[in-house]
């Protein structure tokens, strides 16, 4: 049954997926402006043949429909073909970028959850306490700030006028030919900023989600059954409402995983983080159409992921869903 | 607390704490009292900072300036520049222009060795030219070798290029084509392959290993032909904020820094007294670059040559340079910046008059209306200034402008554009009225792309659509003289009409601005930079080695 | 029972208010012309004279911050109010008709969800050119989902009770059903929506004009003065920090009055 259900809502993200690669592909390709002219300056060298010659090399001389279908094809057997800027494989490119996102976002869900699971627990049971309020009110300020004003203010304060943490990049030069241990730590140290500005926001929603499902748990009828046999307050909550509770999380785990992946381009590059984020986005300025598809691909692919995987998960705790 | 939050103060505390293991600068040394300050010696690392990461190391392939600054210490051409700006031999020991230009033959250096250890030859330059010229190559620079019909190897040690007609621009061709080895790429891919990333070059420095967004790193090369440079290790470091390279040339982690881009950070390091024990600055008026304001000449306003005048008048060229570059650049008078030989010294740039400006434009018929602003026959003055997005200084200088302007009663509304749509839809289709942009050119005086009527068609570079036969005639007898002196006079007569006419309003040069660590020593210091030679000029006397 | 919430619609609205006062009388207000140069007094540090300080171009914050109250509120209220009528109308015809117009416009909001936001809006921009109505019409075109979405559920729900029906067995249209009985009552939780939207707009126009795709100078929004402060971080403090102060303030009203809207349509959430 179960299966059965998982293969049918796979099958269901395939037309989703095409239609997600066909409408970037198009967006793309129809947007003015060409990978041949994207190369950030006029530059004297290059005459109209040779801009020509490159149209033909990149098979941009042929029709959309075709190069789609050619597109497609390559897709289908994993190859995203060559990055039009220096012919290394999108795949590659996507794998060099791939563990700087993974580790920085990484940390940061591990913030988020970590921090955000247990406020939103507390603060349901202490419903209206002082702790909760002022939970309520940070939480209003934490929705307020945009990441690149946070990124901007973490910048300003952290890095221009305390100087604890380093204002931008991935690793500090002085790094290079040191102990793995100082190697680490050096990451780790460039790591603070990005992460807190990529955990901020999210784990207020967390907590608050956390927070609203536990409080709903709380008011069902078995709780207050269990309250009235006498049970202990901690048992109740610990053993009957938080695995109950717990149950909505697992969508916002299964939502979160694209993000995981795909990076914020805003805050990599004001952190100057050499992720997923800045690949797509400078492949975007740049025109780079391969490149980009392969990021919008892989984007696309794990969030229907994510979604498919939060959906099963449910239905494997939750009997009630309907296969 | 929650448990968590205890967790993420814990994380704090530990990254605090390398925070601050980290923070600490190198102590160093004295650099006023070098014992052995004249004593050359090897060893030791230059580490320097890049905004940007190389694109690719294939020489075929590259566009940038940091793919073309590692390419340029792992590869040689067969020709360089000297640093009184004239060409003289790299791989080629001498050269000889014969038929009236229509052959160039190459003597190459005997006993030049690739990296891998093999011998370079003259099949290793044809190798090149091919590889040039391959269709399945995207090469920028293909158009520079459009004109050649044959490269010739009558032995390994000299090449004959034929062309089909005299084309002076040839021999800086040369000098900015890197010689590829036949014996590595012969049959295999020529673009996208792993040359690609593992390039082997006859240059000073081999590559160790690329780190992409991180950092390239490359040693010396024991078989150059010139010597084994004394600096063993050369580290490219990607820094992409240029606050960062300064704080970390202060520290001392990093050697070089150019900070042309940010005349800011360069007067404060420039003035800051503890920089000045271990390190010096460098300020050299620009090479070849400036920025102009153009005008798209198909446009009725702008056929006025009045107008144009006017319009240059107008521009305060000291406030922009002081205000934008903080000083550091020069004002242009014409298509050649003040450091070139072609520019002509008789040419002065426009000064700011705005008497002459309004005089100019009221003659033209674009009068002050009522309410101060002009127009001509019913129809206001007003018109578009648009250039593209991510350079500040462009920015900078279209909001000026436009505020310039509209002291003289024109209204001009400012557009900024990301690059790629600037440039297909607006300049390559003509659908413009100004555009403020800079122009970035070689060693070569050459500019017939830019200013020739006959390059004025779709996606030529000719997009102000500047049309002038005595010009045509110049530039086209520039690009078939060798005869330097010659060619000087030409561009120089070239320099002038372009200024009488002003097309664009030229604006300025921004100086190039660097800075570099103390230690090194043996530099080569002249009016155009600070970098001439430095593989083999530059040592750290070995007291104040900083690398091991 | 957590949170000023009885206070939160009359002070949230008090303090929009006091927002789009400021945007409405930027001409009044503003201590000078905003795009008046003084190159000799660039990067001047706040003083009685430029209490915010001035710009790179020597151009007073202060007045470039009041004018930019009117462009971000404008372009967020502008956008939000596009959003919604797209938005609305997609829902109330996919919840209404139902069968394949329900399926397509679906089928196109999942589409929509799954293509990054960012990536569309940008190559929107790119394709359409910067410019504060382009602007506002790409928000327009990749904020609806949301609202479709809702009013959809909204009229899904109201198709089935009594006084739909009844109004369907009497012969009414379907455009007349739409209009005149279920839009009307599936509009309590889209104002809530609307209200967020506006934060979620004026955000992303803040975010465009950050990427320097946004509104052309010289105009000013806030978004485009924290973009042109990011290079002086180091050197002028206060081209960023006001700019930013603005943003997060009028987020934090906006939400105020969002979350007091809320309770006033549906009191029962506000109770936990």
């Amino acid at each position: 049954m179960l299966l059965r259900y998982a293969l049918k809502r796979a099958l269901f993200s395939v037309p989703l997926l095409l239609g997600i690669t066909l409408i970037s592909f198009l967006v793309l390709h129809l947007a003015p402006g060409s990978p041949v002219s994207a190369r950030g300056s006029l530059n004297p060298h290059i005459s109209p043949e040779s801009i020509r010659e490159l149209r033909a090399l990149y098979g941009l001389d042929k029709p959309l429909s075709t190069q789609y279908w050619d597109w497609l094809k390559r897709c289908a057997g994993f190859n995203f073909g060559d990055s039009f800027q220096d012919r290394q494989s999108v795949l590659s490119h996507i794998l060099q970028a791939l563990p700087a996102t993974l580790l920085l976002n990484g940390v940061a869900l591990l913030l988020v959850f970590g921090l955000g699971l247990p406020l939103g627990i507390f603060s349901a049971i202490r419903s209206g306490s002082p702790l909760d309020r002022a939970f309520t009110l940070s939480s209003f300020l934490a929705f307020s700030i945009p990441a690149f004003v946070l990124a901007l203010f973490l910048q300003l304060v952290f890095g221009a006028w305390l100087g604890w943490f380093p204002i931008s990049g991935f690793s500090s030069p002085w790094s290079m030919g040191q102990g793995w241990l100082a190697q680490a730590g050096d990451v780790l140290w460039h790591l603070v900023l990005p992460v807190w500005t990529t955990a901020f926001g999210a784990w207020v929603t967390v907590a608050q989600y956390m927070r609203n499902s536990t409080l709903e748990v709380l008011s069902q009828d078995y709780i207050r059954t269990a309250f009235a046999k006498g049970l202990g307050a901690r048992r109740i909550t610990l053993r009957h409402a938080l695995p109950n509770a717990l149950l909505p999380i697992i969508t916002l785990l299964g939502l979160s995983v694209p993000g995981l992946v795909g990076g914020s381009f805003i805050i990599e590059t004001i952190f100057a983080w050499p992720g997923m984020g800045r690949l797509g986005y400078e492949a975007a300025m740049n025109y780079d159409y391969p490149l980009v598809m392969g990021v919008v691909v892989m984007g696309a692919v794990l969030t229907v992921f994510g979604n498919l995987l939060a959906d099963i998960c449910y239905a494997v705790v939750d009997p009630r869903v309907r296969y | 607390m929650s448990r968590g939050s205890v967790w993420a103060a814990g994380l704090v505390a530990a990254c605090l704490a390398f925070a601050t293991a980290g923070c600490r600068g190198r102590g160093h040394k004295d650099y006023d009292r070098v014992p052995d300050a004249d004593v050359v010696a090897n060893g030791d690392a230059r580490v320097d900072a890049s905004i940007g990461d190389a694109v690719t190391l294939n020489p075929l392939l590259a566009q940038d300036s940091a793919s073309d600054d590692i390419i340029g210490l792992v590869f040689d051409a067969l020709l360089r520049y000297n640093p009184g700006l004239e060409l003289e031999g790299d791989l080629a020991k001498s050269w000889q222009v014969r038929d009236k230009g229509l052959r160039i033959v190459f003597h190459l250096r005997r006993g030049v060795l690739w990296q891998d250890g093999k011998s370079f030859t003259s099949a290793d330059v044809a190798f090149t030219y091919r590889a040039i010229m391959d269709p399945k190559v995207a090469c920028p620079f293909k158009a520079d070798f459009s004109l050649v019909s044959r490269v010739e190897t009558p032995d390994p040690w000299t090449v004959v290029v034929t062309y089909r007609k005299p084309f002076a621009p040839a021999l800086s061709a040369w000098a900015e084509a890197s010689i590829l080895p036949l014996h590595l790429l012969k049959g295999r891919k020529l673009s996208g392959g792993s040359f690609d990333s593992h390039p082997v070059g006859t240059g000073p420095y081999c590559l160790v290993s690329w780190k992409r967004n991180q950092s390239i790193e490359l040693k010396a090369n024991p078989l150059y032909w010139e010597g084994e440079p004394h600096i063993r290790r050369y580290l490219y470091q990607i820094i992409p904020d240029p606050a960062t390279q300064v704080l970390e040339m202060k520290s001392q982690n990093v050697d070089t820094v150019n900070l042309s881009s940010v005349p800011d950070q360069y007067r404060d390091l420039s003035r800051s007294a503890s920089f000045r024990e271990i390190g010096r600055t460098f300020r050299f008026p620009g090479f070849n670059e400036y920025e102009f304001f153009g005008f798209n000449l198909l446009k009725p306003m702008f056929q006025d040559k009045r107008v144009r005048w006017a319009l240059s008048y107008a521009i305060d060229r000291k406030a922009l340079i002081d205000s934008i570059l903080l000083g550091y650049g020069q004002p242009c008078s014409g298509p050649y910046v003040p450091s070139m030989p072609a520019y002509n010294p008789r040419v002065t740039p426009v000064p700011y008059d705005l008497g002459k400006a309004e005089k100019l434009l009221d003659e033209a018929g674009w009068k002050r209306g009522k309410d101060g602003w002009r127009e001509k026959d019913g129809r206001p003055m007003a018109f578009t200034i648009a250039t593209n997005q991510g350079n500040k200084v462009r920015e900078e200088v279209a909001t000026i402008l436009q505020q310039q302007f509209a002291r003289l009663g024109i209204r001009a509304r400012v557009q900024i554009l990301a690059w790629s749509l600037f440039d297909s839809q607006y300049v390559s289709k003509k659908n413009f009225d100004t555009v403020v942009l800079g122009w970035g050119l070689g060693m070569d005086p050459d500019q017939y792309v830019i200013w020739d009527s006959k390059e004025s068609g779709p996606g030529g570079l000719n997009f102000i659509s500047y049309k002038n036969p005595r010009v045509d005639r110049l530039l086209e007898e520039g690009r078939t003289t060798f005869d330097w002196k010659k060619r000087v006079r030409i561009y120089r007569k070239f320099h002038a009409l372009i200024a009488a006419d002003q097309p664009v309003c030229f604006l300025f040069a921004p100086d190039s601005l660097s800075a570099v660590n103390r230690r090194f020593h043996g530099l080569l210091v002249t009016k155009t930079g600070c970098m001439w030679y430095w593989p083999t000029r530059w040592y750290v006397p070995k007291s104040i080695q900083l690398y091991p | 029972m957590n949170a000023p919430k009885p206070r939160a619609l009359k002070w949230g609205a008090f303090f929009l208010l006091l927002f789009a006062g400021v945007a409405l009388l930027a001409p009044w207000l503003s201590p000078q012309n905003p795009d008046r140069q003084s190159l000799a007094e660039r990067l001047e540090p706040p003083s009685p004279l430029h209490w915010m300080g001035t710009d790179e171009l020597g151009r007073d914050v202060a007045s470039r911050m009041v004018w930019g109250a009117r462009v971000s509120l404008g372009v967020g209220t502008a956008a939000v109010l596009a959003t919604t009528l797209i938005g609305v109308l997609l829902g109330a015809l996919a919840g209404a008709q139902g069968g394949w117009v329900d399926a397509l416009i679906m089928r196109a909001v999942d589409i929509f969800l799954c293509v990054p936001t960012l990536f569309l809006v940008l190559a929107l921009i790119v394709f359409l050119g910067p410019g504060i109505e382009n602007v506002i019409l790409v928000i327009a075109l990749t904020g609806w989902t949301d609202i479709a979405r809702l009013v959809r559920a909204e009229i899904l729900s109201l198709r089935e009770r009594e006084f739909v029906l009844a109004a369907r067995t009497a012969g009414a249209s379907p455009w007349r059903l739409i209009l005149k009985h279920l839009l009307p009552n599936a509009l309590g939780p889209v104002y809530v929506s609307v209200t967020f939207g506006l934060a979620g707009a004026i955000m992303m126009e803040a975010g465009l004009s950050f990427l320097g795709l946004g509104v052309q100078p010289p105009t000013p929004s806030w978004g485009s003065l924290l973009t042109s402060g990011q290079d002086y971080l180091q050197t002028a403090y206060w081209l960023t920090l006001f700019p930013g102060l603005a943003i997060c303030s009028s987020m934090l009203v906006i939400y105020l009055f969002g979350e007091g809207l809320r309770e006033y349509f549906n009191p029962r959430a506000a109770q936990r």
